[in-house]
């Protein structure tokens, strides 16, 4: 008897506790991670994300013309690696968190970006704003590549190869010549 | 799977709103690390109190409307697992809770796990997190029995306007 007693007086004191959800929506903790959203204007297609992410909740479908990042956040732990490796801060978590659905492709987000010919062979080979953002990150270095700089980021990674090759291989006949 | 599956969504829940009683869940774990059974055990206390909408954790799945199921579905727990949705009557909501049983999570890519829920049994709501909160419980619970609308939708974009190399 005496125990309902105390517990009596222990709900009057405290008084209501529960925190009514639907109809009272407190804002979510200061750095929750929630649903993770990807800037369609700022990415730039070049994958670091897919690389990193450890669900594989991300993935990349690389097709002829385009480049299909997809994330299935179903699978997604909310580590926070992608926005931590992305070099354009295009990923980023949002204070969603009522994530429920009752279909799976409610769950998908798609984003396709176009991809760039290498001006050389003529295969595509990146996407046209990962070339962009090369352009604009080493444009400015005063190398004497500065002049060919657009032309040797627009090459394939075989061609560069080639090039490369074919570039040192014609300075190293020119050596031995000369000796 | 057997026939008592093959209701479609829409009927499901026209005859889950009709129940007109409480819906009482039970909780089952197909191999996850607890962390989403921890936030099952927080939403049934009476901070969050799941009871206001007289949602009750049973000890059968033959006294259940609702079944939750945590975790990525090993090879091990398939079969428990279809034996609980078989025991459970007629209408149940099967709800997905977190990201393992939504998708496989990190989990997704073992030899011993066969992949999300809906692999195995046909799923009724995804609540995706790692672990989701307790109020995104509720809110898939919720969802579930019609009381509340879906927050989330497919999103797309490209690059076809502008940018020019």
């Amino acid at each position: 008897m005496s125990g309902i007693i105390k517990l009596l007086r222990l709900g009057i004191e405290k008084g209501r506790v529960t925190y009514r959800y639907p109809s009272e929506r407190k804002p979510a903790p200061e750095g929750l991670r929630g649903r993770p959203e990807i800037g369609f204007d700022t990415c730039i297609g070049c994958g670091a994300c897919v690389r990193v992410c450890p669900p594989n909740a991300l993935t990349v479908e690389e097709q002829e013309e385009s480049w299909k990042l997809r994330l299935f956040y179903g699978r997604c732990i909310m580590c926070g690696l992608c926005e931590e490796v992305c070099p354009v801060d295009a990923v980023h978590f949002s204070e969603e968190y009522e994530l429920a659905s009752t279909t799976k492709e409610a769950l998908e987000v798609e984003l396709q970006l176009r991809r760039v010919k290498c001006v050389s062979c003529g295969a595509y080979f990146t996407t046209e704003r990962a070339l962009n953002y090369t352009l604009s990150e080493y444009g400015e270095l005063s190398y004497d590549l500065d002049k060919s700089l657009k032309e040797t980021v627009s090459l394939c990674p075989e061609c560069k190869k080639t090039r490369w090759g074919d570039a040192s291989a014609d300075a190293y006949r020119r050596i031995k010549d000369e000796q | 799977m057997s026939s008592e599956h093959s209701l479609d969504a829409e009927g499901k829940l026209e005859r889950i709103r009709r129940l007109g009683r409480s819906p009482w869940v039970f909780h089952i774990n197909t191999g996850g690390c607890n962390g989403c059974d921890i936030e099952i055990i927080d939403t049934l206390t009476p901070y969050f109190d799941a009871e206001r909408f007289g949602i009750k954790r049973v000890s059968s799945p033959k006294h259940a409307d609702i079944l939750l199921v945590t975790g990525p579905v090993t090879r091990q727990s398939a079969a428990t697992l279809r034996n609980a949705v078989d025991a459970t009557p007629d209408p149940k909501l099967v709800v997905a809770i977190g990201s393992c049983a939504c998708g496989g999570g990190i989990f997704h890519d073992s030899f011993t796990v066969i992949g999300g829920v809906d692999k195995t049994v046909p799923v009724d709501v995804y609540v995706p997190g790692c672990p989701p909160k307790p109020e995104a419980l509720i809110h898939g619970l919720l969802l579930g029995l019609g009381k509340v609308e879906q927050k989330v939708s497919r999103r797309e974009g490209s690059d076809e306007a502008g940018h020019t190399l």
